[in-house]
């Protein structure tokens, strides 16, 4: 007995951020300069009062429509986003009368960012093979476009909003693998969000300061874009290795490298370190940007439908960011 | 390896540098349209061409080229 990645959906929201739109903003750079920058030509940006729940429900709906599931069948709900409604009670709680769950569902937040996917994963089998569900929803994502500055290009041309949802059930064998994680909240600096939160209180004088980028009432996303990258390109290669020693599987035996979908030019350079061949690193970012914890299972999802994965493949995956927290598994389909 | 040859590996990545444009005395903060995406193929570079971590604050005080590639070559005999 195991568990398997059953199935997979995901909602992006309507409107869009182009690469015209931001160098109409940003005149000293032209579009070609920012896809080349940012490898991404478009964004799906959330309305004005969309937070990554009312994301989370279209993309729990989806689920249930395009894959006839029973939302009976849902014996525990796990919702991963850095954007929650309130301190309390849990985001997920309200998800579950929201979208219509059982009462005698189980639900949790996981407040991760990039690793999030890996990190449910890791949790919505641990569920299934103690025997507490046979299946669990996992829903993953970002609402991050508001808790970016209207000046910060580098930021705003590489993050989109979206939210994963994925069905992870009990199955005949194990097709998900062991896990490899980690931690460093030395780095947690680096990546973060500033202002507006327990620690650095809502202030008249932040409001003020951002009076033109309408207060950056949710916080504002800053990152350290060299750090960034140094612990990327030393954590994410040793994440690999340990994952794959962890199976007794070399490169050669993995199908497809599904990582989290950061950049272009993180995606390149993980690439050329770990010498992947081009068609074995998925890359969907262009049009879908780094959606956080939703990167990871679109691209799956995506894999899956152009044809790129073929039943009995193994594809590793690896979430890696915000923390510093990393997390890699290989699955079987 | 010496300094040409880090120039060389520049000069392949900064695709909008016309060639001979780097020089070993030339200021990094001098290279036509520096922008942070410099610096991060910069710290890439080091990091896979030469197996050395040059953190964004150490990549700053880096004048010229030939202060980079010292450096690199420093970090290179001395492995942290």
């Amino acid at each position: 007995m195991g568990a398997r990645i059953k199935a997979i959906s995901y909602h992006l929201p309507e409107a869009v951020l182009t690469n015209d739109d931001l160098s109409s903003q940003f005149p000293e750079y032209t579009k070609a300069e920012i896809l080349r920058r940012s490898g991404i030509s478009t964004r799906h940006i959330s309305a004005e009062n969309e937070l990554a729940s009312d994301l989370a429900v279209k993309a729990a709906e989806e689920l249930f429509i395009e894959h006839h599931i029973e939302k009976k069948e849902i014996g525990f709900l796990l919702f991963c986003a850095e954007v929650l409604d309130r301190a309390g009670p849990a985001t997920a709680c309200m998800l579950q009368d929201r979208i219509g769950l059982p009462t005698t569902t189980g639900a949790m937040d996981i407040p991760l960012g990039c690793s999030g996917f890996l990190y449910g994963l890791l949790l919505a089998k641990s569920l299934i093979v103690s025997n507490a569900v046979d299946n669990v929803l996992l829903l993953t994502g970002s609402c991050e476009s508001k808790l970016l500055h209207p000046e910060d290009l580098d930021l705003r041309m590489l993050f989109g909003d979206g939210m994963a949802a994925t069905l992870v059930s009990r199955s005949e064998n194990e097709n998900i693998g062991n896990f490899i994680f980690g931690t460093d909240g030395s780095g947690w600096e680096d990546l973060a969000i500033r202002g507006c939160n327990a620690r650095e209180l809502a202030s008249a004088k932040w409001l003020k300061e951002n009076e033109e980028a309408r207060g950056m009432a949710y916080g504002r996303y800053e990152m350290n874009g060299p750090a960034v990258l140094n612990f990327t390109l030393k954590n994410v290669p040793n994440m690999v290795k340990e994952v794959l020693e962890k199976e007794h599987l070399t490169m050669e035996d993995i199908d497809l490298f599904i990582f989290h979908q950061a950049s272009g030019f993180i995606l390149e350079t993980l690439g050329k370190k770990m010498k992947i061949p081009k068609e074995k690193l998925f890359v969907n970012i262009r049009e879908k940007a780094n959606t956080l914890s939703a990167t990871v299972p679109i691209a799956l999802r995506d894999a899956m439908d152009a044809g790129i994965t073929k039943k009995g493949n193994r594809i590793l995956l690896a979430g890696f960011g915000i923390g510093y927290s990393w997390g890699a598994t290989i699955i079987s389909i | 390896m010496d300094v040409n040859e880090l120039i060389s590996k520049l000069q392949q990545e900064f695709e909008d540098v016309p060639a001979g444009t780097l020089k070993p005395e030339t200021k990094l903060s001098d290279i036509p349209d520096w922008s942070s995406m410099h610096a991060l193929i910069i710290i890439a570079l080091a990091d896979i061409e030469y197996g050395v971590t040059i953190k964004g604050e150490e990549l700053r005080k880096a004048q010229s080229i030939q202060e980079l590639y010292n450096m690199i070559i420093t970090k290179q005999s001395n492995p942290s």
